[in-house]
């Protein structure tokens, strides 16, 4: 595997927590007739780090990042969230919003999951709506937060008038509403043509650097996890185990087409189908 | 139909690594371009996106000038009008029912001299109140009943079945259980509105929070939506559309069984039923047919107005085919 350079330095800024897995598994179902999904799972993710998760169907992906939202609970072993620094009120990031003192993960989602009773604006300032901030700098925050994924303007419109690209941005922009230092990604490009999908690797990417928060992503494209990973982690399916982890040491700012992205993808390519074929036999 | 909103883009003050899409200056006209553009350089992700999105919009078809929609709404209404007054006036001149049935020009200025006393809006005020009282008590019972099912198993299990079973029931069928406990009493209208109207309300909810997206609930939890505020913000928006189609079957439920209660009962003199009921007792048929024409027309006006939220609220939803009227 070539290494051009090593990958830009972690800008951990004392809110982006660490993920730590320890044999997790999770069973759906009773002991008898439940499905495994994910079978002694352990894998650390560093704060501010970007981890692609990448497996064919099956891999119990939702699972996963169920279990580290906290929406589900392991069947056996740990899920950890640790942030180091509390989160300070008032602090201002580099893209000039202000924080407001919000926990938690965020997570997005292939279908961009915005309410449709919403106006794109209402539903970037929902989640700091819940939190009970005020109207006024709920809807500065939500303005910058919309100029920030290119969507100055679109405040007004309904989620059902903009392009799936648009959605996903718009999506974004609630989801850095949140303004958690973990974000979650399942599949949030999958459903995007691949021009679209090539322009919010770059958004993203760049969100990422600009706001250093920790990510998990997850998807079915090879090219797409060595385009944005710091680290890509391989998962079987049936049930989802760890098969293996690649470092990718590039330099950013990537680009999806580049040569040194195509090797990686190969080499990952190879052994996620030995792993798929596995179950043919 | 909208305007194009405005589209700015932004400088993020040269920190943000934005605007490196093919830094390699390896490009191609073509898709990212702003249209016109076939410089060799890459354009910035602002103006890619942007160009992008401009791409993407899709317009309303244009629908045409107002007056032109409104006439192509309202001629066939207007053919179907003349087609039933000419088979009324074809069986008045056939002499059919010749004590009965009056000419509709007749009818007409029945019902303009109607319109001109004090009695008939004594009667429209009466019968709007009970229709209001009732319709609101239908919304609480259906509403409070349908929550509660669609939340509590047990309770689904018990009446779910009985909710739909009581939907199929002519609400008249209550009038005896109304006479017995209240006598002839608006109440007796009241409870058979409240049982005749109240199922659909409460099969409105009910369908309405089992189709809420699954996907939707997981993002309100994820956005920090627990307990009460997950159903305010996210299960009861998601299930109103499928509400509103229960409070309007409801309204028509409910405005069957206060007209039914009227004429059974017929307590209330000054209420429409009621003297429709005087009228055929006097045997003023042109009166009691006017008064069917106002009945009719009320009941129509309601359901458009139900069908125009309806509509508007789907068309934000995004429910609603672009191109449907």
């Amino acid at each position: 595997m070539t290494s051009l350079a090593p990958s830009p330095t972690l800008r951990p800024d004392g809110r982006a927590p660490s993920v730590t897995l320890t044999g997790v598994s999770k069973r759906h179902g009773d002991a008898a007739t439940g499905v495994v999904a994910l079978s002694d799972i352990s894998l650390g993710v560093e704060p501010g780090e970007f981890v692609c998760l990448v497996g064919a169907s099956g891999c119990g992906k939702t699972t996963l990042l169920n279990l580290i939202a906290g929406l589900d609970r392991p069947t056996v072993g740990s899920v950890e969230v640790t942030t180091v620094g509390e989160p300070v009120d008032g602090e201002a990031t580099r893209s000039g919003v202000r924080l407001t003192g919000g926990t938690g993960t965020a997570m997005l989602f292939q279908d961009s999951a915005l309410f449709p009773w919403l106006t794109v604006a209402a539903n970037v300032e929902l989640p700091l709506r819940l939190r009970g901030v005020g109207r006024t700098e709920r809807r500065a925050v939500a303005d910058d937060l919309l100029e920030r994924v290119h969507l100055g303007g679109f405040g007004p419109k309904r989620p059902h008038e903009l392009s799936g690209g648009m959605r996903q941005r718009a999506a974004l922009a609630r989801a850095l509403a949140q303004d958690a230092g973990l974000l979650l990604m399942d599949e949030p490009f999958g459903a995007l043509d691949a021009i679209t999908r090539d322009l919010l690797h770059d958004e993203l990417e760049s969100l990422w650097i600009d706001r250093g928060f920790t990510v998990l992503f997850v998807t079915h494209n090879v090219r797409e996890a060595a385009r944005l990973g710091d680290r890509i982690v391989l998962l079987t399916s049936r049930p989802g185990r760890v098969a293996a982890t690649f470092p990718v040491d590039l330099a950013r700012p990537r680009r999806i087409d580049s040569p040194e992205i195509a090797t990686l993808a190969a080499t990952v390519t190879d052994q996620l189908r030995s792993e798929v074929g596995r179950h043919g036999r | 139909m909208a305007g194009e909103p405005p589209r700015t883009t932004v400088d993020h003050g040269g920190t943000s690594p934005a605007g490196r899409t093919g830094a390699n200056g390896v490009t191609q006209d073509g898709p990212m371009g702003n249209g016109n553009s076939a410089a060799p350089t890459a354009p910035s992700l602002d103006q890619a996106l942007a160009g992008l999105d401009a791409l993407d919009k899709v317009g309303r078809p244009a629908q045409g000038r107002l007056s032109r929609r409104l006439w192509r709404a309202t001629w066939p209404k207007l053919i179907a009008l003349a087609l039933i007054l000419l088979i009324w006036q074809l069986a008045v001149w056939a002499h059919w029912q010749p004590h009965i049935l009056q000419t509709p020009s007749a009818v007409a200025r029945q019902l303009w001299d109607l319109l001109g006393t004090s009695l008939f809006w004594q009667a429209c005020w009466a019968t709007a109140q009970q229709a209001a009282f009732g319709y609101v008590l239908v919304v609480i019972v259906g509403g409070i009943v349908g929550t509660s099912v669609a939340r509590v198993p047990v309770l689904r299990a018990a009446i779910g079945s009985l909710i739909t079973g009581m939907q199929t029931m002519p609400s008249v069928l209550w009038y005896p259980l109304g006479y017995m406990v209240f006598g002839q009493n608006w109440k007796a209208i009241v409870l058979m509105m409240v049982l005749g109207a109240a199922p659909a309300v409460a099969n409105g909810f009910i369908s309405g929070i089992d189709q809420v997206p699954p996907g939707l609930l997981r993002a309100g939890r994820i956005l920090g939506a627990r307990g009460v505020a997950l159903e305010r913000h996210v299960v009861l928006p998601a299930a109103f559309p499928s509400v509103l189609g229960g409070l309007k079957q409801g309204w028509a439920f409910a405005w069957h069984a206060l007209m039914a209660g009227e004429f059974l009962i017929a307590i209330n003199p000054l209420s429409l039923g009621g003297r429709t009921v005087n009228a055929l007792t006097y045997g003023d048929y042109a009166v009691v047919v006017a008064m069917m024409i106002v009945i009719v027309f009320i009941g129509i006006m309601v359901d458009v107005a139900f069908t125009r939220v309806d509509t508007s609220v789907r068309r934000r939803y995004g429910l609603l085919d672009a191109s449907a009227p």
